[in-house]
């Protein structure tokens, strides 16, 4: 049985959905496509985002969607027009129904100023405009208390505002003919009426056919009723309210100090809205800006998981052949005489298959197609060009591209900052692109495709390619790079990726923040990814980035080190070599360095670092790892040897045992022992903070 | 979970809605209160559903893709089978003219969102024998 957190989450997850939906079709009727169905689709979304919200007292999310779905219902019955600034005016409100949901979800206050301002602004838009006719916005934004979902069941049961003593009730109660062909049952409503009252009944069958004549759907049957009750005549009346269109009801009460008001009879006074609440003290306003909330969301929000039918029953078959196929090896093991030995090794053959078959069942089922996350970015490009002042859309290729859902989350931090740069330092301002010759609007393309095993995200820009020059300068200014190094094309634009750095003249509103291209560069690499930059000039700049399609099995080196098995990620690894014969250099605090290619590394002994027992192995036989941190500063480690390189299942510590520094997780190998797997980067963190420059700098020289 | 108010063979609501939300709501209530369910989430799929089985209940959104709750209730309405079924339609306190539009269409009732588990039941005991 579901909880309520679950229908939660199925909401917050719908509603992710409905939200696409809502900018699709927003998108196609800025484009000119204003179909009905286009029309109609667009609303629904936003009718059940409010339909949902209501089901779990999301009041600042009902009250917006309820505005916006009413100028939505203009557009829908013709009295206004799609024109341009109304189709802007609700791209404006999607984005902040959008915000709304992402704060509902985390639990945290939108900000109440930034509300009324968006529902003023739906509203004035509602009351202007010279296509509009008919203005219908019941809400105000100021008693959204008032808005408390009334279990509205049947208008049925209106407070009772005193008792009245019991009267006798004379009810003449007719269906029509027809009332039984919409499912209407009048012995349940003599039941109901027995409820609230003593009843005694007069059944009239005068109007019974002979039975040749007589059609079983229709009614033919009529009911007088003397009721003692002490409800009132519009309570009475509720029992009837289904069927009152159609049947003939006709209620007098014989009382006389007190006949039931006219007025109440079909409308029962609306329940008072309850008085306001003092308002909450908003949690620390602040604005509401898209990426500001996903942190907040991606706290407090339970992950669920919406899977294609075909792909578990696909799991679940390959698991039941595993079963049968355990069976068929288990009896070809046992049995005596001994089977053929061929047979059992054929056998365990097909068993390593079907492993495999299920690996990619399962993965199947935790791979997403990145569109979503995708789609995303249109909201990302509008905001980015509002703000620049420069125009630019958004191309998407290979959206239904699959991979694991954890990669997709954690890309979007990084995809979000690629593309904010891409218009605010790639795309150049129309002007200038006018006179370069260029479409007033830039493009940027976020293209994502598979290859060998790995997903390939390319994200381009056709504006003014990087200015190596300006780039090179900056390097020199921040003491990066020496005054005379001559860097060819591909090496000026890598420097984008090293910390700190930032082409921007002035930390402005949009890819300010302090951060630059190295922190998507390190998110990358710790999705054990790859990134490179491509660039030219007048042309345009591509970002490629390569990811592995899943975080649950990496490629990794098991090595040993202090007599223990473990794993180093082969991204990391840059290069192996022996420690004999290798150019090593002593330092003055013990440390030593090991000199490769004009590169001075530092070296680190791994079992020393992981406070392991030196194993008693011959310096000379002791390997070289030269491993590649995520801020591209190398560094030498020192194992005892090297054992394999193989496929590895990840299987996480931190929960067992918190966060380790220097090590990333565990796995099991092939003959059962459990092997630790190395984070590079903190060990390195460890040993020297000015690793990185000064194999930078000697790299350059 | 049996409630009291059902003893024997449960019975069973076709719930038709086209978000998703709805209809999960829609099938916990129902279930809790120990009713076969039937999900479809438009009316299209509602009657294919109905062509394999015949509910004792639909409960029916209004506004979805496809085809729609009075689509739905006309081709109910108008097929021979299922012609007396009672159909609950889900509306806003704001949907008044839709739910008579509904009702002269030959729904049965209306249920108003957001609905409590409570008075879902309670309304669809109002048409629903048992």
């Amino acid at each position: 049985m579901p909880t309520s957190t679950d229908l939660r989450a199925i909401f917050f997850e719908e509603a992710d959905e409905l939200l696409t939906a809502l900018d699709e079709g927003l998108r196609a009727m800025s484009e000119g496509h204003a179909a009905s169905e286009v029309i109609n689709a667009v609303f629904r979304a936003v009718h059940s985002i409010k339909g949902g919200a209501a089901a779990f007292a999301l009041h600042d999310l009902v009250a917006f969607a309820h505005s916006f779905e009413s100028l939505l219902d203009e557009l829908r019955t013709g009295t206004r027009l799609p024109d341009p600034d109304c189709i802007a005016t609700l791209i404006e409100a999607a984005d902040h129904l959008a915000d709304l949901v992402t704060c509902e979800r985390g639990g945290t206050a939108a900000d109440p100023d930034q509300i009324r301002h968006a529902l003023d602004r739906l509203k004035a838009f509602g009351q202007s405009g010279p296509s509009q006719i008919r203005v219908e916005l019941p809400f105000d934004p100021v008693p959204l208390a008032a808005l408390d979902p009334l279990p509205l069941a049947f208008d049925a049961l209106p407070l009772v505002e005193q008792t009245a003593p019991p009267a006798r009730v004379s009810i003449r109660f007719r269906p029509h003919p027809d009332a039984l062909r919409s499912g209407h049952e009048p012995a349940l409503i003599l039941r109901d009426l027995a409820e609230i009252g003593e009843m005694q009944v007069l059944l009239d069958h005068s109007a019974l056919t002979e039975a040749a004549a007589f059609d079983p759907t229709s009614s033919y049957l009529s009911w007088t009723i003397t009721l003692q009750t002490d409800r009132t005549e519009a309570e009475i009346r509720a029992v009837f309210d289904f069927i009152a269109l159609h049947a003939d009801i006709d209620i007098s009460t014989e009382t006389e100090e007190r006949p039931a008001p006219a007025a109440a009879d079909r409308m029962p006074a609306p329940p008072s809205p309850p008085p306001l609440p003092a308002p909450a003290a908003p949690s620390a306003p602040r604005p509401v800006t898209a990426d500001g909330l996903r942190d907040a969301a991606a706290a407090a929000q339970k992950a669920t998981l919406r899977v294609d039918v075909e792909r578990v029953d696909r799991l679940v078959n390959v698991a039941g052949e595993l079963v049968i196929h355990n069976a068929m090896l288990t009896d070809a093991i046992n049995r005596r005489p001994a089977a053929d030995p061929h047979e059992v090794a054929r056998s365990l053959d097909q068993l390593r298959q079907l492993s495999r078959m299920i690996q990619d069942s399962a993965m199947a089922i935790r791979a997403q197609p990145v569109k979503p996350l995708f789609d995303r970015m249109h909201r990302i490009l509008r905001e980015a060009a509002a703000a620049t002042g420069k125009k630019a859309r958004l191309d998407i290729v290979g959206e239904a591209t699959e991979v694991d859902r954890t990669i997709i989350e954690r890309l979007a931090d990084p995809l979000t900052h690629m593309v904010r740069n891409a218009v605010d330092h790639g795309i150049e301002l129309p002007e200038r692109r006018r006179a370069a010759g260029k479409p007033e609007a830039g493009t940027v393309r976020i293209e994502a495709q598979h290859r060998s095993g790995r997903i390939l995200i390319i994200v381009s820009d056709d504006g003014g390619g990087i200015d190596r020059a300006r780039v090179q300068q900056i390097a020199t200014e921040r003491g990066l790079i020496p005054p005379t190094a001559d860097l060819a094309p591909a090496d000026v634009d890598a420097l984008l990726f090293l910390p700190g750095f930032s082409t921007a003249k002035s930390v402005s509103a949009l890819s300010g923040r302090g951060v630059g291209m190295d922190v998507v560069r390190s998110a990358i690499l710790a999705l054990g990814g790859r990134i490179g930059i491509t660039s030219t000039p007048g042309e345009g700049t591509a970002l490629r980035i390569s990811l592995p399609l899943t975080l649950a099995v990496m490629d990794g080196m098991v090595v040993r080190a202090g007599g223990q098995p473990l794993v180093l990620p082969l991204s990391s690894i840059v290069e192996t070599l022996s420690l004999d014969g290798a150019d090593l250099h002593a330092l003055g605090d013990g440390g030593r360095l090991v000199q490769l290619r004009g590169q001075c590394l530092p070296i680190l002994g791994v079992a020393a670092a992981l406070g392991l027992t030196q194993a008693s192995v011959r310096p000379e036989d002791q390997v070289i790892i030269v491993v590649e941190r995520e801020d591209k500063s190398r560094l030498a480690l020192i194992v005892d040897g090297i054992d394999d390189q193989r496929q590895i299942v990840i299987k996480s510590l931190d929960e067992n045992y918190g966060h380790i520094p220097g090590i990333a997780a565990a796995t099991v190998l092939g003959d059962g022992s459990v092997a630790l797997i190395i984070d590079p980067a903190e060990l390195v963190q460890a040993r020297s903070p000015r690793a990185s420059l000064t194999a930078f700098s000697a790299a350059a020289e | 979970m049996m409630s009291q108010a059902l003893a024997t063979p449960a019975a069973h609501v076709l719930a038709v809605d086209d978000s998703l939300t709805m209809r999960e709501l829609l099938r916990s209530a129902l279930s809790e209160a120990g009713y076969a369910v039937t999900l479809a989430s438009d009316g299209r799929e509602a009657l294919v559903r109905l062509a394999e089985t015949t509910p004792d209940l639909i409960v029916t959104d209004l506004n979805m893709p496809h085809l729609d709750g009075f689509g739905l209730i006309e081709a109910v309405r108008s097929g021979v089978q299922a012609a007396r079924i009672p159909i609950l339609v889900l509306t806003t306190e704001t949907g008044a003219e839709l739910k008579d539009r509904a009702r002269r269409m030959g729904a049965t009732g209306w249920i108003g969102k957001p609905f409590d588990d409570a008075a879902l039941v309670a309304t669809i005991r109002r048409v629903l024998p048992g």
